[in-house]
């Protein structure tokens, strides 16, 4: 079903149009919070601040674009907040800790398992300022054009572009021999 | 071929995959739902004032006016004796006697036209006794395209408490309710009578026999309205009397008035049985005296179906936005005379979706479909706790269908 219908089921109280918005971009917008974050729990807290948010506000809502590009945007904004209140423990998480396929999945805190790319993909972007790491994850996964980036940021579209070309650099070296 | 830096990040994506444990859906989307379910805005079909069941509505109000208006006209020409200082001996006498009367019955023979409205009729007796009265007989009505129906009622208002209102039908066990307390323009009629009676203007007509009976008559104008009173000079009680619009939007004549008889108060009492089914038009709070399924609903439909020549209505509950769905559906309306149950069924198949919990879609999209089509959805709707939806079907057919299947209707994709 077409976003523009789920949103306005939604907004006509349809809990049902709710979760399949949910269901659709779950595992998207949980990929993208924790590449931006390299820290599971963070993300699922990310995710469920903007489902939350998005729920509480449904009825003001107005879609005017990509509704995945408003939800990609509103998880990497909740994102920076998290982080930015925790950042110590962001700091403090080991990649294997942040993204543990093995762990019980009973866990509370560990409840989220990555896959091996997805583990690699942290890692690599783990090892670049958030601001890169924020433009390459919003353009790249959330299909953003770096217009539309700079605008939500709040920021010019050069350095926008500054940001992806730095980080995409450094990204090469720590890739190179990864893949 | 060698891979650039962003193929390589835009592949880890493509292949980055999560497990996510359904407690960490069941925290996010439990918290979801709650906030959803708290946001005091999100539109409920039974929570928000529904304007097409308001439209669907305006007939029965309309029928229900008809009637009530019989009854409401009438207690002007009962009240009329307040003060009667400076008119005329004869007239003052008649005024007194009137307001002395704690009962009068009479025949009733009204008509009324409005444009916008319709024609109406009302033919019955009248009984009056203290401040309430019951109007029994015959009350009609003609849409503008010409297509009339009549119905047998027995209305009572009561002027003491907010000019509330029963019309029961009971060929038909149902019944409308309601009060045109500063609601009903035709007060006005009530108030400008009592005025015509005493505003000193009254020219008599001399005498006259009337139905073998020698009478007197009054004639007085005002504004577009002439009312003439025919009294029995021996009583000098009113017996009959008419009133007619200069413009022909209105006539009414009482005859064989009486005055003083003995009327049982059971006559009066504006219950409203316990078998019948009933709505408030002012408030649309139905009463019903059965479990309400969805075999209303689908019987509602059909009926709205048969009105519109086998296709089913532009709305019903939902429908087309627009103004020119709008248009349409009024369009559709006005030309419909439907028999009282009829309006009934119909209301009574909108009050099925009203009642359904909040959350649950309830979607009409009907409009134009045939009655008998078994491929086209009518409307379809969802409890909030059912994996499924209830589609009900062109040839009111009702199956379960999967989220994923639901019919495409072009404009609820836009």
């Amino acid at each position: 079903m077409v976003d523009r219908l789920l949103v306005t089921r939604c907004k006509q109280g349809s809990r049902d149009a709710l979760l399949r918005i949910y269901e659709k971009y779950r595992d998207s917008l949980m990929i993208l919070a924790i590449a931006l974050s390299h820290d599971v729990g963070l993300a699922e807290d990310a995710v469920h601040d903007v489902f939350v948010a998005f729920a509480q506000n449904i009825s003001s809502f107005k879609l005017t674009g990509s509704l995945k590009a408003y939800l990609a945007r509103c998880v990497a904004n909740r994102v920076r907040d998290l982080m930015r209140i925790n950042r110590s423990r962001a700091k403090a998480l080991s990649p294997e800790q942040a993204c543990s396929v093995e762990r019980d999945l009973n866990e509370p805190s560990l409840l989220i398992a990555c896959n091996e790319e997805l583990r690699l993909l942290s890692s690599a972007l783990a090892e670049l300022p958030h601001e890169q790491r924020e433009v390459i994850a919003l353009h790249i996964h959330g299909q953003m054009r770096f217009r539309v980036i700079a605008k939500s940021l709040g920021i010019s579209v050069n350095t926008v572009k500054g940001r992806y070309r730095y980080g995409i650099q450094k990204l090469r070296s720590i890739l190179n021999g990864e893949i | 071929m060698k891979m650039s830096s962003a193929e390589k990040i835009r592949r880890l994506f493509t292949k980055s995959d999560v497990a996510v444990h359904s407690k960490v859906d069941d925290r996010i989307v439990g918290h979801a739902l709650d906030a959803f379910d708290k946001s005091e805005n999100t539109k409920s079909v039974s929570a928000e004032p529904n304007i097409w069941r308001m439209i669907m509505n305006k007939t029965m109000t309309k029928v229900a006016a008809a009637a009530a208006i019989i009854a409401i006209v009438v207690v002007g020409m009962h009240y009329l004796g307040v003060s009667p200082d400076g008119a005329g001996v004869v007239w003052a006498d008649v005024l007194r006697n009137m307001e002395a009367s704690q009962t009068v019955t009479f025949t009733l023979d009204t008509e009324n036209n409005d444009e916008t409205v319709g024609h109406f009729w009302g033919k019955g007796t009248v009984k009056i006794k203290g401040p309430i009265r019951r109007f029994e007989g015959i009350n009609g009505r003609r849409s503008k395209y010409g297509q009339s129906g009549e119905e047998t009622v027995i209305c009572m208002a009561d002027l003491s408490r907010q000019n509330r209102f029963v019309t029961l039908y009971p060929l038909k066990k149902c019944a409308d309710t309601g009060d045109y307390s500063g609601y009903n323009p035709t007060l006005l009629t009530y108030d400008g009578l009592k005025k015509d009676f005493h505003n000193e203007t009254e020219e008599s007509l001399g005498e006259m026999e009337i139905n073998g009976r020698k009478a007197v008559g009054f004639r007085i104008v005002k504004d577009n309205k002439e009312i003439i009173v025919w009294v029995d000079p021996d009583t000098a009680l009113p017996i009959q009397i008419e009133s007619k619009a200069n413009d022909g939007t209105e006539t009414l004549t009482l005859t064989n008035i009486t005055f003083g008889v003995e009327l049982d108060d059971q006559l009066f009492d504006m219950t409203v049985p316990d078998d019948y089914l009933a709505m408030n038009v002012i408030t649309e709070e139905f009463t019903i005296p059965f479990e309400l399924t969805e075999k209303y609903l689908v019987e509602g439909l059909k009926i709205a179906a048969g009105h519109r020549g086998g296709k089913f209505p532009t709305y019903f509950g939902r429908g087309r936005p627009g103004q020119e769905a709008i248009d349409k559906f009024l369009e559709e309306d006005a030309r419909i005379v439907a028999p009282i149950e009829d309006d009934f069924a119909i209301m009574l198949a909108t009050e099925y979706f009203v009642r359904l919990p909040k959350g649950s879609e309830w979607q009409y999209v009907g409009e134009d479909v045939k009655l008998g089509d078994a491929k086209k959805p009518v409307c379809w709707w969802k409890l909030p706790d059912s994996k499924t939806y209830r589609v009900i079907y062109g040839d009111l057919s009702i199956r379960d269908v999967e989220p994923g299947d639901l019919p495409k209707i072009p404009w609820l994709e836009e």
